[in-house]
């Protein structure tokens, strides 16, 4: 028998290092950054078109709007909204964090179809192939997190950067997959192999990765053959940061959800995490009946986003006093909701909605923007955020560049439009 | 950390401008060709530089003239959907519903009795033996609107069937509203739409054997029929039954002494295309009927059309 | 940047703000003098893969499954008769099912949820699966029957039936085969005019329409979907106009000269479509009727006549046979099947690629299978590297290799171990409530709209275990003392051990399969290594199984496997 493969570990080894140990150094890797001061990202998506007129645009006196019935105008600082005694955590959020937070109003995605909506906002543009904002910031992160975009939900379209999306699987389907207990979801279960023979496993699929010759290949071969590589490399690490995040438990709640997710940036596991809300007890913000379902939609969203700010608030970043120096939280929906009632008491679909952005970077205490008495986005000034004639017409790929402004990437590079400077501390 | 503005002028085109582009000079290329016949026979001239024509083959009407007149009085023989006789009906079997805790079926509204409201479920019966599947909406409004015009207004989303203990079964799926408004010289103020599909064999009438309803009212009537001048209804939309499918296209009825109908009246061929009937505008039902590869000629069609035209008004007219 | 980069730049400065630029390019002669046509980019700097592995990547792509060692030994001896194979493969009743899948990469009607549910026909929650998967399919396998029986592809959008299968054939007005089972040419009873995929009720339940919509995001879906075209695209600016009013919108979208921009081709169509006009979006009488009566409502929503980009439709009847008419269906077709084969986007230096593929596609009365043949036969499609001289933005753009989707995964190592993943009726690598769809790089056609490209951390993870479970499965199968049929370990015993003839025997078949590559030395040295490892760690009569498990696992893993 010849000498041992270098990948085959002795059994002392076998039984002493953990298999992520073993074969993460198989896998050859880039060198680490000791520290990297960079933004991360929480984005909220609120899927099916929230109402702008039961947060965003207090337009009581205009008589095309039809206004809730138990609403009431608020402000807090410089932010106008509607406030209702049935959603106290809107209140709660903006008395504690107004000075953080800023409403951009007003953006108009061009389309009323969810499908081309959710492109549009998220990409820009309603090309199949575009990357989202979360995947391009992360596809630029600087460190090297583990899983670069945490995606948990809602939508996500990749087209260059596929590879830096970590799908964690409604249900936290990728607990399962890292701990094996997947197979045995399966109506003849399996079992993964024993830890010991696992790691044998991992250890060659480690060396046939790191050693493939067409690593050096040009162009896709290549490129598919680094890609797979760096995925294996994360995969070793993915082990621990899963456990520590009990992904396992997605899908029950979007507050524990989206602690789930800032537990996440808060270890810097990522560089962007992000969920879709499907509205309270899941029964949609497309609200064509019922339209009295916004209300519950919003506050189980802004009681989400209170914890979140709270968490955010009080813990230790990782190189600043508290993370809300260093994470930016994006909330938004894919359009806004027509000013009036049908007669099934909701509303149908409007091309014109809002945003919020909260925590780093942020200018904030203050709502950019506006609806003129047509409920149709003001222009804005970009440099000031004054609504003013002169100005522009908000659109999908303003909050893109102002996303990538707020990572320091160049926005010249994604998008056509520029950022909305107001927006930037 | 932030990045400098700059000012910038992007030459290299975006991902949205090259498919735009790779669109149009992929068509523009593909028009310079020879002429081609397609298999299903359309012809397209594929000429560069001039307007692109697509002649589509046309298929042969499956009915003559006359069989298509037929067939608009077929089908309105049994009448016009009417929303308030529907409502009506609606109503009827509603006030069937059990009351209690959750009662059957769930109304939304614990406190309600009545048949109006918002109800859901998936499947109850009640001691009387009626079960109520789906879900509905409805309402039922009469009194006084803010500017001290009494009001009757009726309106419905609906999604349900409701079986009798007789075993027909009432199918409702669709929305309707009409809103009526007295307003001054005994003028009768009416909109709304009728739209859905819906039957109930367990009545007689334009309902037992199902319809399918697109329909669109607007117009300003007499009150119970008693006025000076005539009112005046615009009727747009579809009614589809087993028997023949029609359109109207601005059905213009005046209504006084006498009734004038005008604007057009369409019925569908089962090929999929439409025979069109212009209206003269007087008291006969009749004008120039055409279909494409039809010569025109003048129609008049029989006493259903005018009769279920006549009793949908009577019923919007009485309030 | 390329000569054809340059153009493109300069058509689009000319056309990005609607400003004209200062200097305007020479406009294109009427008849350009013919010329000998350049080799294309894959041509000329692009070397073809070899004839196995070439069988290997369109036997995946016509069928999802890996060749046979038959058809890899034919290939082998002789690549001319690659050919012939792939005709083979066109002529395999598999093709029908792998269309459904590559189709749906396109046309995203395969989605998780509807505006209806099981209930709301009596089915059963159990049925909830089949119930999505039936409705959602049925447009692809229309599609799909029109390729495989490689009818004029304007088939697609004309035919006078649809597929239905059992679900689709109790829920909706169908006429079904009697006694029929599975999917089966079907006709509606509705009086639907004949449409072919524009008349089947789960294309319009994907892309439905609002009350305030009025059937324009169908237009443009149409539009996107068949011609290629996409409205949204159009670069325009305008002040958008009174919303609210339905009139006023009306009035402004005729005679604002931005809004017209589009919206003079978009309402038209969309008045064509309205025989699917549902006055409820969550009523299954409503959503499972073609309403005839409704077909002229266009005309009272949005005061306009059917029209196909000014050709004046008599009705919804004339819809099918007008598009199909349109050369702008063609090219989109080529277009389409060039992309989902090329794994890539086209670019404008595939334009001319582009145009033969066409002119032959025409020649052929549109039939499918002469396209299908035309691009696996083309340098683009057969690439596998680049020589030595390819510049740096040809090298990004040739796809020399491609990875596995998740349906070919799973049909692959479904047909090669037998291993098969559902849990309570659910296929497991086909949804993403409970499954690992999205997770292996598949499409939702909702909030994930394109497959994985490039490999990520659950995509390597979910890789791993199907990969154990397919190995686990099938040793567990081929090496049962009782077995008497085998799977893929149609060599070995559980008395064979690293050393053996047969067992080297049984890696080389093994590698050939699966890679269509012969094993060399030293990966027979790490296999076996590995087999004799997890024998040894695990030291029961079972080791042998587990051992082969172990290496099945870990050559499903290899990058090669799941590489084209």
């Amino acid at each position: 028998m010849g000498r041992s493969p270098l990948w085959l570990p002795s059994r002392r080894a076998l039984l002493g290092a953990g298999a992520a140990t073993a074969a993460g150094l198989l896998l050859p890797g880039r060198a680490t950054p000791a520290s990297v001061d960079e933004r991360r990202f929480l984005f909220v998506f609120a899927e099916g078109g929230w109402d702008q007129a039961c947060l965003f645009a207090p337009l009581f006196d205009n008589p095309l709007c039809d206004m809730e019935s138990h609403a009431t105008p608020g402000q807090v600082k410089d932010i106008p909204f509607v406030d209702s005694a049935l959603r106290p955590s809107v209140r709660s959020f903006l008395e504690r964090y107004a000075s953080k937070t800023v409403f951009i109003n007003g953006m108009e995605s061009r389309s009323v179809a969810h499908d081309v909506c959710l492109r549009l906002m998220t990409t820009g543009t309603s090309l199949p192939a575009a990357d989202d904002w979360p995947a391009i910031l992360a596809a630029n992160a600087v460190a090297d997190p583990v899983m670069p975009l945490l995606s948990l939900s809602g939508p996500s379209y990749t087209h260059l950067h596929g590879g830096v999306v970590a799908r964690a699987g409604k249900a936290g389907q990728l607990a399962d997959l890292v701990s094996g207990q997947a197979l045995a979801h399966r109506d003849s279960p399996l079992y993964a192999p024993s830890a010991t023979i696992e790691t044998l496993e991992d250890n060659l699929v480690a060396h046939l990765t790191g050693t493939n010759p067409v690593l050096l290949e040009r162009g896709r071969a290549g490129a598919l053959a680094q890609g797979r590589l760096e995925s294996e490399r994360r995969a070793v690490r993915a082990g621990e940061v899963v456990s520590a995040l009990s992904l396992e438990s997605a899908g029950l709640t979007l507050s524990d959800d989206i602690a789930m997710l800032v537990e996440a940036l808060a270890i810097g596991a990522c560089r962007c995490a992000s969920i879709g809300h499907k509205g309270f007890q899941g029964l949609s913000w497309d609200t064509h009946g019922v339209n009295a379902n916004q209300s519950n939609n919003f506050e189980e969203l802004f009681a989400a986003l209170l914890l979140v700010a709270n968490t955010l608030a009080e813990r230790p970043g990782l190189s600043h006093e508290t993370l809300m120096e260093e994470v930016t939280v994006v909330v938004c929906s894919e359009m806004g909701r027509y000013p009036q009632l049908n007669n099934r008491g909701g509303k149908e679909h409007w091309t014109f909605t809002s945003c919020l952005m909260f925590g780093a970077g942020v200018r904030g205490g203050r709502a950019i923007g506006g609806y003129d008495d047509r409920i149709a986005g003001r222009r804005v000034d970009l440099e000031s955020g004054d609504s003013t004639e002169s100005g522009e017409a908000l659109v999908p790929d303003h909050i893109g560049a102002t996303l990538m402004a707020l990572a320091d990437i160049d926005p010249a590079e994604h998008v056509a439009a520029e950022p909305i400077w107001a927006v930037i501390a | 950390m932030l990045i400098k503005r700059r000012c910038y002028r992007n030459l290299r085109p975006s991902p949205a401008q090259e498919v735009l582009v790779i669109t149009l000079l992929f068509g523009l290329v593909a028009c310079v060709g020879p002429v081609e016949t397609p298999a299903d026979g359309a012809t397209e001239q594929d000429t560069a530089g001039e307007h692109l024509a697509i002649d589509p083959p046309h298929q042969a009407l499956q009915l003559t003239a006359d069989e298509a007149l037929a067939t608009v009085e077929e089908t309105l023989a049994e009448g016009l959907p009417d929303v308030l006789n529907l409502h009506a009906l609606y109503e009827d079997v509603m006030r069937h519903r059990e009351l209690g805790d959750p009662g059957c079926p769930v109304y939304e509204n614990a406190d309600s009795t009545g048949p109006n409201g918002n109800w859901f479920d998936r499947g109850c019966t009640t001691t009387e033996g009626w079960t109520y599947f789906g879900n509905a909406t409805a309402l039922h409004i009469i009194g006084i609107n803010p500017d001290g015009y009494p009001i009757d207004a009726v309106g419905a989303s609906a999604s349900f069937q409701v079986t009798d203990p007789n075993g027909a079964t009432f199918v409702g799926g669709g929305g309707y509203n009409l809103d009526r408004l007295l307003i001054e010289d005994g003028r009768l103020s009416l909109f709304g739409t009728f739209g859905g599909t819906y039957a109930y064999p367990g009545v007689e009438g334009w309902l037992h054997d199902g319809v399918e309803v697109s329909l669109f009212f607007d117009g300003e009537l007499n009150h119970n029929g008693v006025g000076d001048t005539p009112g005046q209804l615009r009727i747009d939309g579809g009614v589809g039954r087993a028997e023949g499918q029609i359109s109207f296209r601005e059905l213009i009825v005046e209504r006084g002494e006498t009734m004038l109908l005008g604007g057009q009246i369409d019925l569908r061929d089962p090929s999929g295309y439409w025979f069109h009937l212009a209206l003269e505008g007087s008291e006969r039902p009749c004008g120039t009927f055409w279909a494409e590869g039809l010569d025109e000629r003048e129609v008049c069609l029989g006493d259903h059309v005018v009769d279920s035209v006549e009793a949908l008004v009577t019923s919007m007219e009485t309030m | 940047m390329s000569p054809a980069r340059a153009l493109l730049a300069l058509l689009v400065c000319v056309s990005c703000s609607g400003e004209p630029s200062e200097t305007l390019p020479d406009p294109p002669q009427k008849d350009p003098p013919a010329r000998t046509p350049t080799p294309s980019e894959a041509a000329r700097y692009g070397e073809p893969l070899d004839a196995p592995r070439l069988l290997r990547r369109i036997s995946l792509d016509l069928l999802g499954v890996l060749p046979t060692e038959d058809q890899l030994r034919r290939v082998t001896d002789d690549p001319t008769t690659l050919d012939t194979i792939t005709d083979e493969l066109l002529s395999d009743p598999r093709l029908e099912d792998r269309f459904v899948h590559l189709l749906n990469e396109r046309w995203l009607t395969r989605v998780d949820a509807f505006n209806l549910e099981p209930w709301d026909y009596g089915l059963s929650a159990e049925q909830t699966y089949p119930f999505l998967r039936s409705i959602g399919e049925e447009p692809l396998r229309v599609a799909a029957r029109v390729l495989v029986e490689d009818q004029p592809w304007s088939e697609v959008v004309t035919a006078d039936w649809t597929m239905a299968n059992e679900i689709t054939a109790e829920i909706f007005p169908i006429q079904y085969p009697e006694g029929g089972e599975g999917w089966q040419v079907s006709y509606y009873t509705d009086g639907r005019p004949a449409g072919g995929v524009l008349m089947t009720n789960g294309l319009w339940w994907r892309y439905y329409t609002t009350p305030n919509n009025f059937s324009r995001s169908r237009a443009a879906a149409l539009s996107r979907l068949f011609l290629c075209e996409d409205f949204l695209l159009r670069p325009i600016s305008f002040e958008s106009p009174a919303l609210l009013d339905r009139e006023s919108l009306n009035a402004a979208i005729r005679e604002e000269e931005a809004c017209a921009g589009c919206h003079s081709a978009l309402d038209p169509l969309a008045s064509a479509l309205f025989g699917f006009w549902w006055f409820d979006l969550y009523d299954p009488t409503e959503l499972s009727r073609y309403h005839t009566e409704r077909e002229q409502l266009g005309v009272y929503y949005l005061e306009t006549d059917p029209a196909w980009f000014g050709t004046p439709l008599q009705g919804a009847v004339d819809l099918g046979p007008t598009l199909a008419a349109d050369p702008r269906f063609k090219t989109c077709a080529v277009r389409t099947f060039a992309e989902l084969l090329w794994r890539r986007g086209v670019e404008v230096e595939d334009l001319p690629t582009l145009e033969t593929l066409r002119a032959g596609f025409v020649a052929a009365d549109q039939r499918p299978k002469t396209l299908l043949r035309l691009l696996l036969a083309g340098p683009e499609y057969r690439v596998g590297s680049l020589t030595a001289d390819a510049p740096d933005e040809v090298a990004v753009r040739l796809s020399t290799a491609r990875l596995m989707s998740a349906d070919q995964l799973a049909t692959a190592i479904e047909d090669l171990t037998g291993f098969t993943w559902t849990l309570e009726g659910w296929d497991q690598l086909d949804n993403d409530e409970l499954g690992y769809r999205v997770l292996l790089g598949g499409v939702d056609g909702v909030t994930v709209t394109s497959p994985l490209r490039d490999p990520a951390l659950s995509r390597v993870l979910a890789l791993k275990r199907l990969a154990q479970g397919a190995g686990a499965a099938v040793a567990a199968a081929d090496l049962h003392p009782e077995a008497t049929t085998r799977t893929l370990l149609t060599e070995v015993t559980r008395e064979t051990r690293p050393g053996d003839a047969v067992f080297t025997a049984q890696l080389q078949a093994l590698s050939w399969r699966l890679y269509a590559v012969p094993l060399d030395a030293e990966r027979q040295a790490e296999l076996e290594a590995l087999w004799t490892a997890v024998a040894a760690e695990d030291g029961s009569e079972r080791m042998a199984e587990l051992a082969w498990a172990s290496v099945l696992s870990v050559m499903i893993r290899d990058p090669r496997f799941e590489v084209l």
